[in-house]
């Protein structure tokens, strides 16, 4: 028996992400099912739909495989939003892929239950590139950034930056009409939008916890899961979960130092938050987790202990990584 | 092309609802005008503006729907059945609009369904954290007034009211 | 033929005998895009599929530009500013031969830079100069010629729906679209005035020149122009020179717009419900092409056509400018048949792989994919003027029931010849499209 997949997500072919993790899988799978599994992959929206649909298209058999960000619903999926708070992931992708991951499996299918969630993982430490230099907390007052999810959003508003929340492709137009000063986005990202040619400025948060990350997930419609016969379900098992999520880490921490170097050679500055500085920003963004915190109390989520969790996690996984 | 005077509950209802669309598109112009304005004098913009104009564009577009269905602004292709009676024409014309009437209507029983998920989900916008069930709901509310107005339509055509 | 293109092919067969029928577009479209994606995938998908759609299509930032322009448009229309230009364009060259045809033209290329809609320029000038034309004499086919080819205008210079379209499916920039479009779109205003100039001396009995008017009230026309000047200023300056986003410079237009109307009296509640009710009949009207595609694409997509073809092509190694060649000779007999954006949104996920593949000697594939978008932009203004369907003429056609469609088109064949010239320096130098955006971009 032959089965033929749809996978659906919103970057261009061109992206990292697509050529460094999503078609890597798409192949290891294809192969290690003797091509019985065949996988197309449909990049840019092209199956239609705006990029908040993509965990429905999924969930509905639209497409049967989706990349998407929790993120892109926000409220739908709180307990993830655990990793996106400020000062609690890894400044790794190859540490957040696992902690995302061992916490999706023990503490998050409830929330993914209507779909077959094939991978969950975390970029590496985001970036935040800026018109302007940022070395210190009141550098970034009144500073326009685009921010990726609302847990960063509201840390960037904490810091004193007036965040601005707009799809990842505005954010070149919006850049050179003085809409927003800068984005805050990992460093993979920027050769796509050419968003080192519209900044100089590039600050990076030292050491682990970082300032923010996003997640993801790579999600597989349940019926079309559960249909395939055992030894294709066992294809897609062995490259799902950790397996899965190691692969992911690649785009990240692969690509983005050779972006980071590429950056460097052109000549813009990337600057480097000192220690203490880093420290005056976590204690300055408390505030967000214990709204966060609050929040989960009124959906009765044990927030407080997700949060351990996820900080026991990165350490255990951070150990020796630098 | 607007100097529509028809009369009749349809018509009107149709009418004003296109009307509150516009209002809706015009303050969205304001707040638009108005976060610009504080993003130059205070380097503020208004929390949220760009969800906010998603949401007004959006919700005017869908309240603009029934009235260019009941005015007949679709564009269409005339050149292959000029040969053809007047009366024959009208009754083509009528079929299409019939099926659009039923193509509104699912469009409409699937929002519903969509807006009804939606508030199951509790997704909100991203940075004023809105619901978002609601704007669906409306949209579902828009595609039934476009069947509504396709049917109206339907009937104009049919009795040769239309031509 | 590979069943991918089979599938593909049906679907376009099945679209054009759908619209012979005479079913609307978007229906056609929504229909044959339902079909195919039933055919490949199955009923129950799609239904899932539409469940939240409609509605993150319409409620996307991007596209919210396009019922703003149209709203300004239709203020600056119903607040009189397009009759405030024809005035001021016929008391300055209304005496000479040929002289209000020109000041058509002229005040089309002006107010195309508030409005962004060709169908509402044409409407908007079939209602504030045809009449004017008629009364002095001008020749009937050349009078409504002149204003269906003086609409295109309103896409050419820009703002322009067209584009802004363009640049969401093909994911470029707006703004840099915009900049690119100016010089050939001032280019075919001289084009058509030219055309016209000739015209008179060769045929001075179409178009008899009308009285000079006295100083003071030219004096008094032009002053009547400088807000809508100021609005034109504000709202293209803004977009070029990186003060507004293109939905910014849209909102804050419309916003003058009606200030403008308001205080000098010609907009009251009255012309303000008859602009709100004017935009959403072509709101609407565009909205329904666009969910229309939305469905069809999905479709195309599915059957896997259009990565096949550019694959294809690109293998081929034809010469670029062969290909291109091809393409747009692909949407000049598109156009004729078809309605533009349409046409388009329809293409492009077929087209556009193919053209940004091609090296044509530009700084990149985001050079390319601009001057792709504004010989696309050309063709379609070709595209609504040309035979047998041309949807300026359309219009044109039914605000002036008593001249017959076939001496409108006659009226815009001399216009059309400029076009294909105008094409051709386009695609000969692409510096044209681009130096404006290299300059500021
Ligand atoms: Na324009
Ligand atoms: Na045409």
């Amino acid at each position: 028996q032959e089965v033929t997949l749809r996978l659906h997500h919103f970057l261009p072919a061109i992206s990292n992400v697509h050529r460094h993790f999503i078609q890597p899988w798409v192949q290891k799978v294809q192969a290690e099912s003797q091509n019985r599994i065949r996988i197309q992959i449909f990049p840019a929206m092209q199956l239609g739909g705006a990029p908040p649909q993509l965990y429905d298209q999924a969930r509905d058999g639209v497409a049967d495989i989706v990349w998407t960000l929790p993120g892109n619903t926000p409220g739908r999926f709180p307990s993830i939003e655990v990793f996106e708070l400020p000062f609690v992931a890894h400044r790794r992708a190859a540490v957040n892929v696992r902690a995302v991951q061992a916490l999706y499996e023990r503490r998050m299918r409830g929330e993914f239950a209507d779909t077959h969630i094939i991978t969950a993982w975390g970029h590496d430490a985001g970036v935040i590139h800026a018109r302007r230099e940022v070395k210190r907390m009141e550098d970034l007052q009144g500073l326009k950034l685009r921010f990726p999810t609302r847990q960063t959003g509201e840390a960037l508003r904490a810091l004193g930056a007036a965040p601005v929340g707009m799809p990842v492709p505005q954010i070149p137009e919006a850049l050179s009409q003085g809409v927003i000063d800068g984005a805050v986005v990992p460093w993979e990202v920027v050769p796509s939008i050419r968003l080192h040619e519209m900044v100089k400025n590039h600050t990076e948060i030292a050491g682990s916890p970082t300032l923010y990350i996003a997640t993801f997930v790579l999600a597989m419609n349940k019926a079309k899961y559960d249909g395939l016969p055992a030894d294709l379900r066992a294809v897609i098992d062995a490259n799902s979960g950790e397996a899965a999520a190691r692969m992911a880490a690649k785009p990240w921490d692969e690509e983005g130092p050779k972006v980071e170097e590429m950056v460097r050679k052109r000549g813009n500055q990337i600057l480097e938050l000192s220690e203490e500085e880093r420290n005056r920003w976590q204690r300055q963004t408390t505030p967000v987790v214990e709204a966060w915190l609050a929040g989960m109390k009124e959906r009765n989520i044990d927030g407080g202990a997700l949060l351990e969790e996820a900080r026991a996690l990165v350490t255990q996984f951070g150990q020796g990584v630098s | 092309m607007s100097e529509g005077a028809e009369r009749g509950p349809v018509a009107t209802a149709v009418r004003a609802l296109a009307l509150a669309g516009g209002a809706v598109l015009l303050a969205t112009a304001l707040l638009t005008c108005f976060s610009v304005g504080r993003r130059w004098a205070t380097s503020q913009p208004v929390q949220g503006d760009f969800e906010l104009v998603s949401l007004g564009s959006g919700l005017a577009v869908l309240g603009f729907l029934a009235h260019g269905t009941l005015r007949r602004t679709n564009i269409l292709v005339d050149s292959f059945t000029t040969w053809l009676p007047r009366p024959v024409v009208a009754v083509i014309d009528a079929g299409w609009m019939l099926v659009w009437a039923a193509v509104a209507l699912v469009l409409a029983w699937r929002l519903g369904i969509g807006a009804a998920e939606t508030l199951r989900s509790g997704t909100t916008t991203m940075v004023l954290g809105l619901p978002t069930w609601w704007a669906v709901g409306l949209g579902a509310c828009g595609f039934a007034m476009v069947a509504l107005a396709a049917l109206h339509a339907t009937g104009r055509l049919l009795r040769g009211e239309e031509g | 033929m590979a069943p991918e293109f089979l599938q593909a092919a049906l679907g376009f067969a099945a679209l054009l005998g759908l619209i012979a029928l005479r079913c609307p577009v978007g229906l056609a479209m929504l229909l044959v895009g339902t079909g195919g994606y039933v055919t490949i995938v199955d009923a129950a998908t799609l239904l899932n599929y539409l469940k939240t759609t409609p509605y993150f299509l319409f409620a996307s930032y991007t596209l919210s530009v396009i019922p703003l322009f149209i709203l300004m448009g239709a203020l600056a229309e119903r607040g009189g500013l397009a009759r405030d230009l024809f005035a001021a364009a016929a008391a300055l060259f209304g005496h000479k031969p040929g002289g209000m045809a020109m000041g058509v033209v002229g005040a089309c290329a002006c107010f195309g830079a508030v409005c962004g809609s060709s169908v509402a320029t044409t409407a908007t000038f079939g209602r504030a100069a045809l009449p004017e034309l008629r009364r002095y004499g001008y020749d009937a086919g050349l009078s409504t010629g002149t204003v269906a080819v003086g609409g295109t205008l309103g896409i050419l210079i820009p703002p322009s729906v067209i584009l802004v379209v363009y640049a969401i499916s093909t994911e470029q920039n707006i703004a840099k679209l915009f900049m690119a479009a100016l010089v050939p779109g001032l280019l075919a205003t001289g084009f058509y005035i030219l055309a016209i100039w000739l015209l008179a001396r060769w045929w001075p009995a179409l178009m008899p020149a009308a009285p000079r008017l006295a100083a003071a009230a030219v004096r008094g026309a032009m002053l009547n122009v400088i807000p809508v000047m100021l609005i034109a200023v504000v709202v293209v300056g803004g977009i070029y020179g990186g003060v507004f986003t293109p939905t910014e410079s849209a909102a804050i237009g419309c916003i003058a717009t009606a200030a403008v109307g308001m205080l000098r009296g010609t907009l009251g509640l009255p012309a303000l419900r008859d602009a709100l009710l004017a935009t959403a009949e072509t709101t609407a009207m565009i909205f329904v092409i666009l969910l229309g595609a939305e469905v069809f694409n999905a479709f195309l997509a599915l059957t896997s056509a259009p990565e096949l073809l550019a694959q294809w092509i690109s293998e081929q190694d034809y010469p670029p400018y062969g290909v291109l060649a091809l393409l747009l000779f692909a949407y000049i007999v598109l156009g004729a048949v078809m309605d533009e954006l349409a046409m388009i949104l329809l293409t492009l996920p077929i087209f556009f792989p193919v053209v940004t593949a091609l090296d044509f000697g530009l700084g990149g594939t985001e050079e390319t994919a601009i001057w792709f978008g504004i010989l696309v932009l050309i063709v379609v203004g070709i595209g609504l003027t040309a035979p047998p369907i041309g949807l300026n003429v359309f219009v044109v056609s039914s605000l002036a029931k008593d001249v017959p469609i076939a001496r409108t088109y006659r009226g815009v064949l001399p216009f059309l010849a400029t076009d294909l010239v105008r094409l051709l320096l386009c695609v000969a130098f692409p510096a044209l499209s681009l130096w404006l955006v290299r300059l500021l971009g």
